[in-house]
């Protein structure tokens, strides 16, 4: 394990800001902490960082114990939210700074420094101030120079959050495939769930300062342990359950409205389901009363055209509310506001959550 | 709208006059030709810098309000630096009281502090010289503490914790990326500091001895029995100090901005 993080706990001014937070990262991998702000996920970076010292737990890298280590002398590379270029010096200056300050010959700093901005496309920006480049470009010399004294270990604190969506997810593939190839061990913080599935080994959900589930992705996704992690990844509709019957083809929950709806073989929350949830994509709209049975009728109340799919907002016979996102195109059409269909789902898409 | 524009600028031009007029006239009598102090002058010429020159009090007076105003300055740049990096870094419960007690010598009358410091360095039994120096320390104090706390409260932290962060101390943080990018805060503090030093008159009245009489206050006492046009000259030179400070400071102030912030 190249990063362990054991029960870290802090508090600021009497409130609750990281709380029991433990996990480790494997060597090369990245994980990426998630979660809405306020959840500690910059905190606790910030304690792995050395910038905030943390009342109780501890931080090992590589091995070493760094708990009460200075920041300068954890060996870490760090990008910043705001980049913290150094406006003073040219983008050459910037990525040499961290070989300078360990007294390395120019003989050494020179190619060092050119490999990286080969690497990062911004061989042609070497002399630039830091005022004269893109959003994009100075987020580029903030990775150069976390990464250029080969740090063993990359700590990225929302890296992409101020730059438009475009550039965002060209710099995703670009910072996935840059920590691959270099085999960096990376954390990474963001509240963009998005970002954090399309480049995460796995993730970590944070919410009022405690880890509420870690996983890899597509488990996070398909096996949510509560509804917090539901909702926050991918979101999901949620029907109150008022009955659960463990049958021979698994198990059916009553919901609002007294409708029975197959679950399949789900993971039954220790506390009792109190919620049957199913995510809008899996969600399948049919002719109501028509041929395919439908688990329960519902009316339109609002489309939402999204391009490649319809998002609709129905409400059900119960009058709870959820949505469906529908692909477009081939023989589908699309649903007016006020017409009545039937709604189903795959019993295994269905999930119960506490 | 045109005319608007047009009285805005008559106006502007009026407040301009009103402030410069006095120092044009010192300036011109400064270069008279004849000992009397008529404006306009009825001829010119430079014999009055030429006596100047040959008034030992009068140079004497100069090189000390010089080695004053320097090094007031330097030693306000240090102390009220650790005193903005106290206020704006540190965790201390009284900041805003430490903050408005170093601006309190802008609000007592300079007279008073004058009077204050003569009692209080009296029953010390400080010499003149360092007792001059710490009352322009206290004067010029305000001037640096205002500007570094302005300049450190708009610096972004993280540049600092950047530099940690790639293995910088924290010592080599602050005097490779802080100070630099807090270049143009230093040199505005250490121009004001100057020339709050170089000008002031009522601390020298109090704390002047014999041997440290500074140039405002040679001025002051020359005025009382001659009057003739040296001290416009000294004046004039007075004057000129000032103005090349501030044309240089704001040239290297306007290119520092325009080479850091975009």
């Amino acid at each position: 394990m190249q990063v362990v993080v054991r029960d870290l706990a802090k508090r600021f001014q009497g409130s609750v800001a990281v709380d029991q937070v433990s996990f480790s990262v494997e060597k090369g991998r990245l994980l990426t902490l998630l979660g809405p702000s306020g959840s500690g996920k910059t905190t606790t970076l910030m304690m792995i960082a050395g910038f905030v010292e943390p009342d109780a737990g501890g931080i090992e890298i590589a091995g070493r114990d760094v708990t009460r280590l200075p920041p300068n002398r954890r060996e870490l590379g760090v990008v910043f939210q705001s980049y913290a270029l150094f406006p003073h010096k040219t983008v050459f200056d910037n990525i040499a700074f961290p070989l300078e300050i360990r007294k390395r010959p120019r003989s050494e700093i020179a190619p060092r420094v050119a490999r990286l901005l080969d690497m990062m496309k911004l061989a042609a920006l070497r002399d630039r101030g830091i005022g004269q480049i893109s959003g994009g470009q100075k987020q580029r010399v903030a990775l150069a120079r976390a990464l250029v004294f080969e740090p063993p270990v990359l700590l990225m604190d929302e890296p992409l959050g101020a730059l438009d969506k475009k550039l965002r997810e060209e710099l995703q593939t670009e910072i996935k495939a840059l920590q691959r190839s270099l085999g960096v061990t990376a954390i990474y913080v963001t509240h963009d769930q998005e970002e954090a599935m399309a480049m995460s080994d796995a993730i970590a959900i944070m919410n009022d300062g405690r880890i509420v589930q870690m996983g890899t992705p597509d488990q996070l996704y398909e096996a949510p342990a509560n509804r917090f992690v539901a909702q926050f990844l991918g979101g999901i509709n949620l029907f109150r359950t008022l009955d659960l019957e463990h049958g021979e083809d698994g198990v059916c929950a009553t919901i609002e409205g007294g409708i029975r709806v197959p679950c399949g073989r789900p993971a039954v929350p220790e506390n009792g389901p109190s919620w049957v949830g199913i995510r809008p994509e899996r969600v399948s709209l049919v002719e109501s009363g028509g041929r395919e049975r439908a688990l329960f009728d519902a009316t339109v109340i609002r489309s939402t055209y999204l391009g490649g799919a319809m998002l609709y907002i129905l409400r059900n016979t119960a009058g709870v509310e959820f949505s469906a996102r529908v692909p477009v195109g081939g023989a589908r059409r699309t649903l007016a506001a006020g017409v009545t269909v039937g709604v189903s789902w795959m019993p295994d898409d269905a999930r119960l959550l506490g | 709208m045109a005319t608007g524009k047009h009285w805005l600028s008559v106006a502007n031009a009026a407040i301009y006059l009103y402030i410069l007029a006095p120092v044009i006239v010192v300036l011109l009598i400064a270069f008279s030709g004849t000992s009397s102090l008529a404006f306009p002058p009825a001829s010119y010429s430079l014999r009055w810098f030429t006596h100047f020159a040959h008034q030992p009090e009068l140079m004497h007076a100069l090189g000390m309000s010089f080695t004053l105003a320097i090094l007031a300055s330097l030693l306000s740049l240090v102390i009220g630096g650790a005193a903005a990096f106290g206020i704006v870094r540190g965790n201390l419960p009284g900041r805003t009281l430490v903050l408005n007690g170093l601006m309190l010598p802008l609000m007592v009358p300079a007279l008073a502090i004058g009077v204050s410091f003569l009692q209080f360095y009296t029953l010390f039994g400080v010499p003149s010289f360092p007792s001059l120096l710490l009352g322009h320390i206290v004067i010029t104090l305000p001037y640096v503490v205002r500007t570094l706390v302005a300049g450190l409260e708009n610096f972004d932290v993280s540049l600092e914790n950047a530099a940690v962060s790639l293995g910088a101390t924290r010592t080599q943080a602050v005097l490779r990326v802080t100070l630099p990018m807090l270049g143009n805060s230093i040199l505005a503090a250490a121009l004001f500091s100057f020339i709050m030093s170089f000008e002031n008159l009522p601390i020298a009245l109090f704390l002047s001895g014999p041997s440290t009489v500074t140039l405002p206050m040679q001025i002051y006492s020359y005025i009382t029995w001659v009057f003739d046009p040296t001290v416009a000259a000294a004046s004039a030179i007075q004057v000129a100090i000032v103005v090349v400070l501030a044309v240089v400071i704001e040239r290297v102030v306007g290119l520092n901005r325009l080479i850091s912030l975009r």
